[in-house]
């Protein structure tokens, strides 16, 4: 017997010792003692089902909202910072607001009749 | 063309198990219950700590059954379980006073067999069941499973989380090591 045959011969021979080291049978109230347990364990919480449910929906949601903030970025109006209009009435309130002063010092200056 | 992984028929049961079909639970606890138990045995070699281990391993399974995931197979992820089920309890020193509490007393039964042929077998399987135990944890789990349970290197690999190649290393040596000590038994001198 060379060296290969005797490893494969010892092997098998070990398989076959290892057979011999049986379990005991398993009892017979195995199952009953589970679900006793089962039954006085609390059921899933609603927010762990929803969970469970909604979870396959998550790729597809983030996936919308990418698109839809995509989408927003490109179409955006106009900033709604200040407007033309709105230049144009500043200026002619600053403008007023001289007239006035002018006006004001001028009165100042007029000699009283 | 390629196609989709087909998913074994306990994934199957355990998927309507978590849709809430408690009647898949009980087959699976039937297909699976023996299998267990034994590996736990052969794991902890106590049997009343192998059925309670194998409870809390079905426990487990079920109240994680609404994060289950059909990504292996079902008896690989069970035996993950039951491995790191097995070993936190092996590592609990209590545990292991308890065991060889155990082991004195099924040896002192063993000590008196009815007749000769009784005696010799219980010495051969003390002797084959000391060798088991002997072996470091990963390496009996591994074998337990390479031999008594049917599970191939990419099955052991998965319920041990460790490479294909690590498995094979670790069984090599397991058995490298069950042939040294049981080297009396395979010449045939008991």
């Amino acid at each position: 017997m060379n060296d290969s045959d005797k490893q494969q011969f010892e092997q098998q021979t070990i398989l076959q010792l290892l057979d011999e080291f049986e379990a005991p049978p398993v009892s017979l109230d195995f199952n009953r003692r589970l679900w006793q347990t089962l039954e006085a364990a609390p059921p899933p919480s609603f927010f762990g089902l929803a969970k469970t449910w909604l979870k396959p929906a998550i790729p597809l949601a983030v996936l919308t909202a990418l698109v839809v903030a995509g989408f927003a970025f490109d179409h955006h109006p106009a900033s709604p910072g200040v407007t033309t209009l709105d230049a144009d009435r500043m200026e002619r309130t600053l403008d007023d607001i001289q007239l006035l002063g002018q006006f004001e010092t001028n009165q100042e200056g007029v000699p009283a009749v | 063309m390629g196609s989709a992984p087909a998913i074994d028929f306990d994934a199957q049961l355990m998927l309507r198990v978590r849709e809430g079909d408690e009647s898949c639970f009980h087959t699976l606890l039937d297909r699976h219950r023996n299998s267990l138990v034994h590996f736990l045995y052969r794991m902890v070699q106590d049997a009343g700590a192998a059925e309670d281990l194998a409870q809390e391993v079905f426990l487990r399974i079920y109240r994680s059954r609404t994060k289950y995931e059909a990504s292996a197979k079902f008896t690989t992820w069970m035996f993950r379980i039951a491995t790191h089920t097995a070993l936190n309890w092996l590592r609990d020193e209590k545990h292991t006073r308890r065991q060889t509490d155990l082991e004195a007393q099924r040896d002192v039964a063993d000590r008196h067999p009815s007749t000769e042929q009784r005696l010799v077998n219980g010495v051969r399987v003390a002797e084959i069941r000391t060798a088991i135990r002997n072996l470091p944890e990963k390496q009996r789990a591994a074998v337990l499973m390479h031999k008594y349970e049917g599970m191939d290197y990419a099955q052991i690999s998965g319920a041990l989380e460790c490479s294909e190649s690590a498995v094979k290393s670790l069984l090599f040596r397991a058995y490298e090591s069950l042939r040294a000590q049981l080297a009396h038994l395979i010449r045939g001198d008991i």
